[in-house]
């Protein structure tokens, strides 16, 4: 059964419906046969009230850790590229 | 990098950020073909979208807990993804946006699966920045672009360069040394704020970001001054894009060098 979820797919792969002006999009969502509820959530574009209605769990998006330095808590960071010793950027600093 | 003749392998993909807009097809078949796919995506939509390409989803967002260090959340996933790339499984992480544009988590699971000898890499994908430069009609090539992850910019002495476009993220959760919490308060932004105002007056503008996730959204682009910041709502989506405030400055002495070696290349001898 195509639902709200195939439609949001279908939307976002589609060059004019993702462009759709209101009526377009209220055309495109009645010749389906998702519930009226959800086609009006959809329509008012209010994604908030439509991931209440499908039960869509809440998320956190961090990923990245900067962490302060000497921490615990830092994160390994990739090795940098080999650097100067400190005392041939020191002399690179002085002749500057 | 120890050798293991296990089946096991790693790849880690990117959904994008828009639902339905954004997955790539190599991504796609990397997701439908594998064993086993964990996950941790900006919106619970997109995961119920995701959840129809395979029978074996699992999410990573579990390990998440407030009071909780991430850094101990991040080694959980990363070891919950090696646990069955050990027993063999072809395991897709898929990610919201790009999985290695700020994304440590990615990176990690990938270098400890190729030292334990498996097989492992990463597809791109569409991440906030790539979304960035369309909705905000920024093109980082004309004046320049530095990326700081907001917290990173506090911690440490960084050079700002006032006359490029300067791009904060996770500015909702900047001055966090616990890595505990989800949020800090306009305190912990007013500090950033302070250090930004050694660069910027508190009257230019800057412009606060979110990536539309879902076809039905439209990117927020709010835009308002740097001093205003602290008072703003800015939650973990969000990035914060400070224009350039200085034009820039021409290099007459490196100039008159390139004009000298036109010249030359002009003139043969």
């Amino acid at each position: 059964m195509f639902d709200v979820v195939d439609f949001m797919e279908k939307m976002g792969g589609d060059a004019q419906l993702s462009q759709a002006s209101d009526s377009e999009l209220a055309e495109a969502l009645a010749a389906t046969d998702i519930a009226s509820e959800l086609q009006s959530v959809v329509l008012a574009k209010n994604a908030q009230h439509l991931e209440a209605l499908l039960v869509a769990k809440p998320v956190c998006v961090l990923l990245s850790p900067p962490g302060p330095p000497g921490s615990p808590l830092h994160a390994p960071l990739p090795p940098p590229p080999p650097l100067l010793p400190e005392e041939e950027w020191e002399q690179y600093q002085r002749e500057r | 990098m120890q050798t293991t003749s296990s089946t096991g392998s790693l790849v880690c993909v990117g959904l994008g950020m828009t639902l339905g807009s954004h997955l790539g097809p190599l991504a796609r078949s990397h997701i439908e073909q594998a064993d086993v796919v964990f996950f941790a995506l900006s919106d619970g939509i997109v995961e119920l979208w995701l959840r129809r390409m395979h029978a074996d989803v699992r999410s990573l967002q579990t390990f998440y807990q407030e009071g909780s260090s991430r850094m101990n959340t991040y080694w959980q996933m990363v070891e919950a993804m090696l646990v069955e790339v050990r027993a063999g499984k072809r395991v897709c992480g898929v990610f919201y946006g790009h999985p290695g544009v700020f994304a440590w988590v990615p990176h990690k699971a990938i270098e400890l699966a190729r030292d334990e000898g498996y097989r492992a890499h990463m597809e791109p994908g569409v991440s906030a920045e790539d979304c960035l430069y369309a909705d905000l009609g920024i093109d980082p090539g004309a004046y320049g672009c530095q990326h700081y992850e907001a917290s990173q910019l506090l911690f440490y002495r960084r050079r700002i360069d006032p006359t490029a476009y300067l791009i904060l993220w996770q500015v909702g959760v900047v001055g966090d040394q616990s890595m505990a919490r989800f949020s800090t308060n306009a305190a912990y932004r007013q500090v950033l704020v302070d250090v930004l105002a050694r660069d910027y007056p508190l009257t230019h503008e800057v412009i606060i970001y979110r990536a539309a996730t879902l076809p039905i959204d439209r990117p927020r682009m709010e835009r308002a001054t740097l001093g205003a910041l602290p008072r703003a709502a800015i939650g973990m989506a969000e990035t914060v894009v400070i224009p350039p405030a200085r034009p820039m400055q021409a290099n007459p002495e490196i100039l008159a060098r390139l004009d000298a070696l036109d010249r030359a290349v002009a003139t043969p001898s």
